[in-house]
């Protein structure tokens, strides 16, 4: 998976969307300083999702697949990770996330991951 | 659908996760799932080639509140094997990879 820069969250190209990006970047801070993450990526596929059933045109970042680097995970379970993952993103979560993907590693892992 | 208390929702999720080596807490059900996680999930279990049960509680506020309590779990589907709650696939997929998810179905299948 081709993963975007934290300071660029993804949108579909053809349908960048200012309020989507200012929800994301938003979001991608937050989550670097409530975290101290190394590195936060956010691929939003919320334009895959226009239309279908249930789905609300005014709301934006609704489809989020997100992926942090921090060394707070360190020693942590995985479901622990999500955990507090959950909690930090209870807000957004409420808001307008509907479905999240989340990819949570250590800096070790993550170099691992690479190889 | 009747409503159950909550103490009657819990002993009713006890029985289930009991029930079933592998349930998923899912919207929709396996043959009609409702929701792109919950399809996700039943492909991951079948790739894996184990039998798996699901129970839809989409339209169960009160279940997948309790649900949630229990777990401490926000989100759907949610997964439990052997009576022990996993999260989802974005936790058992690494767990997959690492070998850690095959000794927890031998264990629960009693390979």
């Amino acid at each position: 998976m081709t993963l975007s820069s934290a300071n660029n969250p993804t949108s579909h190209p053809q349908k960048a969307n200012p309020q989507a990006t200012a929800v994301l970047n938003a979001l991608s801070e937050k989550l670097k300083q409530t975290l101290a993450a190394q590195q936060v990526e956010i691929i939003d596929n919320s334009w895959q999702h226009a239309g279908h059933v249930g789905a609300d045109p005014d709301r934006v970042a609704t489809h989020l697949a997100i992926q942090i680097v921090s060394d707070s995970f360190e020693a942590m379970p995985l479901i622990d990770r999500h955990r507090r993952l959950h909690e930090v993103l209870a807000p957004e979560m409420s808001a307008h996330i509907h479905a999240l993907e989340l990819r949570l590693f250590t800096p070790a892992e993550w170099e691992k991951s690479k190889k | 659908m009747t409503t159950l208390s909550p103490d009657a929702l819990k002993e009713e999720i006890q029985q289930e996760t009991a029930a079933h080596k592998i349930l998923i807490y899912s919207k929709g059900t396996k043959m009609v799932p409702r929701c792109g996680f919950t399809m996700e999930t039943c492909q991951f279990f079948e790739q894996l080639g184990y039998p798996f049960e699901t129970i839809d509680v989409l339209d169960n506020p009160e279940k997948r509140q309790v649900l949630s309590e229990l777990t401490n779990w926000p989100t759907l589907p949610k997964v439990f094997i052997n009576g022990k709650f996993y999260g989802d696939t974005d936790v058992l997929g690494p767990m997959a990879e690492s070998g850690e998810l095959t000794q927890v179905l031998k264990d629960a299948f009693g390979q």
